[in-house]
C-alpha cells in the first residue's frame, strides 16, 4: 500500500478514529482504507450503545458514524457524544445525502456529513481535514483550525 | 262572399253526394291509421298523409306551435324532396298561416294569393290556390294546425271537406295526446334507467375516469341530449355542457331541472374521481417511500459494501492494466450508487462531503494561515444555527476569505482574531488585526484590496446587512460585517 500523496506544507496529525458501522463488510473496508493512510483505528463496532462505549473507552479524535444503526440513529449517538465528549469530532457517514439528513446531522453537532461511496476518498478527506473542536458556549460548534490536507492529496493507490 | 268562406255558409254548399259513404269510410280509415301509431312524430306524419288523402288535396302540412306562439315544427306532404330542399327554411307562421294561429278556427279560402294577409310565396314555391286550415286542440290548448292546399280538380274545399277535416283533427288531437303521454312515459322510463345506471356507476368500484365517462354517457339519455361533456369555465371551475343540435327543441323547464340534478351527480362523480386519484397518489407516495427505505437499508448499503470490497482488492493487483480496469469498474459502481441515491431521494446534487459552518470557517482560516504566517484565533458564538440551504453562510465565508487575504497582503499584522456570532435573526463577523490600520480611501478604490472592500460591502447590501472597516484605538483595523439570518435573494 502506497502512502497517500500529501501536500508538503500540510502536516497530517496522527488521527485516531472509532468506526461505528452496522454493515460488517463496509466496516471491514473502512478500517482497511483508514489504516492504509496511517489512521489509528481504535475500534470498529456496530450499534449506538457499543459505539458510545467505544468512544468513551478509547477517546479518539474522530468518530465515523453510520446514519442508521440496528439500535438507533447515528444522529442520536452524535448528539450524546457532542454533549458528553465535545472534543470528539463526529463525521456522519450516510447513504442518503438529503437536506433533512444533513440538517439533522449538523444540528446534532457533526463536523461533516459524508455520502457513502464505493471509494473511501471523501470519508478519509473528512476524517483528516476535520477541524478540532474545543469546549465553549456552542458546544460542538466551538472549533479551532488545524493544518489540513487538500482533498486531492488523499489518494489511495488502487483507486 | 268574396274570398272568405268562414264556415257560416254551410247550407249553401253542403251537397251530400253519392260518395258520402266512401268519404266516411275514408275518415274511419284515416282515424284508425292516425291512432295506430305510438310515437308523436309518427302520429303527426300520419295525420298529414291521411288528411291529404281524405280531402283529395295536392299538398298537406301540419304546423306544431312552439312556446313563442310561432311554428316550432312543420311537417308536410306533397312537395317533392327537391322542391322542399330549394325552399330551404320551413314557414314559421306568418301570413295566412299566422291568421290561423292568431284566430284558431277553421279557415277556408278560394285563393290564397287574394287574401289581404297573404305575403305571397317565396321564389321556387309551387303555386297554390285553394286552402283549408283547421286547428288541432289538445286538452283545450291549440297544439297546431293542419293545412291543405290545391284541391285536386281545381275547385275550392267544401264545407263537407271542412267537417271531415275538423273530425280528423279532433281524432288526431286524441292521438297526439296519447302519443305525448307515451313519449313522456318512454322518456321517463329512459330517464329512470339512466338515473339508475348513474347511481350504480357512482357506487361501483370501477376506475374513477371510467365512472365519469359512464355518467356523462347516461346524461345524454337522461335529457335526450346530443352532446354531454365536461369543460372549464373562465375561473377554472368544472362545467357540464349539455347540448342539443341546432333546430331541435330547446330543453323545457322539466328537463332543466333534470340537468341540474344531473350536474350534481357529475360533481359527485368528479369529487369521487379526484378523491380516488388523491388516494392513489398517496398510495404511490407511500409505496415510493417504502421502496426508498428498502433501497436505503439494503440495496445501497450492500452495493457500497461490495464496491468497497472490490476497491480493497486493488492491493492484490500488481498489473497496471488490471488497475486501470478496476478503476473503470469502480467508476461504474460509483455512478450506479450515485444514480440510485439521486433517484430515491430526488436529489438535485449528491455532494460527497458537507461541512458544518464552523468547520468551513476553520478551513478558510487554515488556508489563510499559510499566507499570514500564523494561525488566527477563532471565536464562535452560536445560539441559533443557520438553516440548511441559507445563502448567508456562503457570503460570510467569502467575506472572511477576502478579509484575511487583505490582512495578509496589506496589514503586516502579527495576530488576527476572527469572531463569528450566529443569532436567531443575524450573523456577525469581525476580523480584528494588529497591523497598520485600514487603507487610505484614495488607495482603497485603486488597489485590489479596495476591490475586496467593495465586494464585501456589496455582499452586505445584497443581503440587507452592513459592512464597516475602522481603525482600532491600539492600532490595526477591525472589519465588521453583518447580515440578517433569513438572508436576501442569492
Amino acid at each position: 500500500m502506497q502512502t497517500p500523496r500529501v501536500d508538503p506544507r500540510a502536516v497530517v496529525p496522527a488521527r485516531s478514529v472509532v468506526v461505528v458501522e452496522d454493515d460488517a463488510l463496509v466496516r471491514e473496508q473502512l478500517v482497511a482504507a483508514m489504516r492504509a493512510v496511517g489512521i489509528d483505528v481504535r475500534a470498529a463496532v456496530s450499534g449506538v450503545v457499543r459505539g458510545y462505549d467505544a468512544v468513551v473507552g478509547t477517546d479518539p479524535d474522530v468518530v465515523v458514524l453510520d446514519d442508521r444503526l440496528p439500535d438507533g440513529l447515528g444522529v442520536d449517538l452524535c448528539r450524546r457524544l457532542a454533549a458528553d465528549r465535545p472534543d470528539v469530532r463526529v463525521v456522519v457517514h450516510t447513504s442518503a445525502m438529503t437536506t433533512t439528513e444533513q440538517r439533522a446531522a449538523l444540528d446534532a453537532g457533526a463536523v461533516a456529513v459524508v455520502s457513502k461511496n464505493v471509494r473511501p476518498d471523501a470519508l478519509l478527506h473528512a476524517v483528516l481535514c476535520s477541524p478540532r473542536q474545543f469546549p465553549g458556549r456552542a458546544g460542538a460548534w466551538k472549533i479551532t483550525p488545524v493544518r489540513s490536507v487538500h482533498p486531492s492529496d488523499v489518494r489511495t493507490k488502487q483507486a | 262572399m268574396g274570398w272568405s268562406c268562414r264556415t257560416t255558409d254551410r247550407t249553401t254548399d253542403w251537397t251530400p253526394g253519392l260518395d258520402a259513404g266512401r268519404r266516411l269510410r275514408g275518415l274511419v280509415a284515416a282515424n284508425l291509421a292516425v291512432t295506430a301509431n305510438l310515437t308523436l312524430r309518427e302520429v303527426l306524419s300520419q295525420i298529414v298523409e291521411s288528411a291529404r288523402d281524405l280531402l283529395d288535396s295536392t299538398y298537406a302540412a301540419l304546423g306544431v306551435l312552439g312556446d313563442d306562439g310561432r311554428l316550432a315544427q312543420f311537417l308536410h306532404a306533397g312537395l317533392d324532396g327537391d322542391t322542399a330542399a330549394l325552399l330551404g327554411e320551413l314557414p314559421r307562421g306568418h301570413g295566412i298561416l299566422g291568421l290561423l294561429i292568431d284566430d284558431p278556427r277553421p279557415l277556408r279560402l278560394h285563393d290564397l294569393g287574394e287574401h289581404p294577409a297573404s305575403r305571397g310565396f317565396p321564389a321556387d314555391h309551387p303555386p297554390m290556390r285553394s286552402f283549408i286550415g283547421v286547428p288541432i286542440r289538445v286538452r283545450d290548448e291549440v297544439f297546431g294546425n293542419i293545412y291543405l292546399t290545391d284541391k285536386r280538380g281545381g275547385g275550392p274545399f267544401t264545407a263537407e271537406d271542412e267537417d271531415l277535416l275538423v273530425a280528423l283533427a279532433a281524432n288526431a288531437a286524441v292521438a297526439v295526446d296519447h302519443a305525448r303521454l307515451h313519449d313522456e312515459t318512454t322518456r321517463a322510463r329512459r330517464r329512470e334507467q339512466a338515473s339508475t345506471r348513474i347511481t350504480t356507476a357512482l357506487l361501483s368500484e370501477a376506475a374513477s375516469d371510467e365512472v365519469l365517462r359512464m355518467v356523462l354517457a347516461e346524461g345524454r339519455l337522461l335529457v335526450d341530449a346530443d352532446d354531454v361533456h365536461l369543460d372549464r369555465d373562465a375561473d377554472g371551475g368544472d362545467v357540464v355542457v349539455v347540448r342539443r343540435h341546432p333546430g331541435r327543441a330547446p330543453f323545457d323547464a322539466h328537463e332543466q331541472e333534470t340537468i341540474d340534478r344531473f350536474s350534481e351527480q357529475v360533481a359527485l362523480a368528479l369529487g369521487r374521481a379526484r378523491a380516488r386519484d388523491d388516494r392513489e397518489r398517496v398510495r404511490l407516495v407511500a409505496e415510493h417511500h417504502r421502496i426508498a427505505r428498502d433501497m436505503h437499508d439494503h440495496v445501497i448499503g450492500r452495493l457500497v459494501g461490495a464496491g468497497m470490497a472490490v476497491h480493497g482488492l486493488g492491493r492484490f493487483i500488481t498489473d497496471p492494466d488490471g488497475h486501470r480496469r478496476l478503476a473503470a469498474h469502480l467508476d461504474d459502481l460509483d455512478a450506479a450508487v450515485r444514480d440510485l441515491r439521486t433517484l430515491i431521494y430526488g436529489l438535485d446534487e449528491d455532494p460527497a462531503v458537507v461541512w458544518s459552518l464552523p468547520a468551513r470557517v476553520a478551513q478558510v482560516v487554515e488556508e489563510a494561515a499559510a499566507h499570514l504566517g500564523f494561525t488566527p484565533r477563532v471565536t464562535f458564538d452560536v445560539t441559533v444555527k443557520p438553516p440548511v440551504g441559507s445563502t448567508v453562510p456562503e457570503h460570510l465565508l467569502g467575506v472572511l476569505r477576502e478579509a484575511l487575504a487583505n490582512v495578509a497582503r496589506h496589514a503586516c499584522a502579527q495576530g488576527v482574531e476572527v469572531g463569528v456570532t450566529c443569532g436567531a435573526d443575524r450573523v456577525d463577523l469581525t476580523v480584528a488585526d494588529d497591523g497598520t490600520g485600514p487603507p487610505q480611501q484614495r488607495r482603497a478604490t485603486t488597489t485590489s484590496g479596495g476591490h475586496g472592500l467593495t465586494n464585501m460591502a456589496e455582499r452586505a447590501a445584497a443581503l440587507g446587512g452592513a459592512f464597516s472597516l475602522c481603525r482600532n484605538a491600539s492600532g490595526g483595523a477591525t472589519l465588521h460585517w453583518t447580515a440578517p439570518m433569513d438572508g436576501g435573494p442569492g
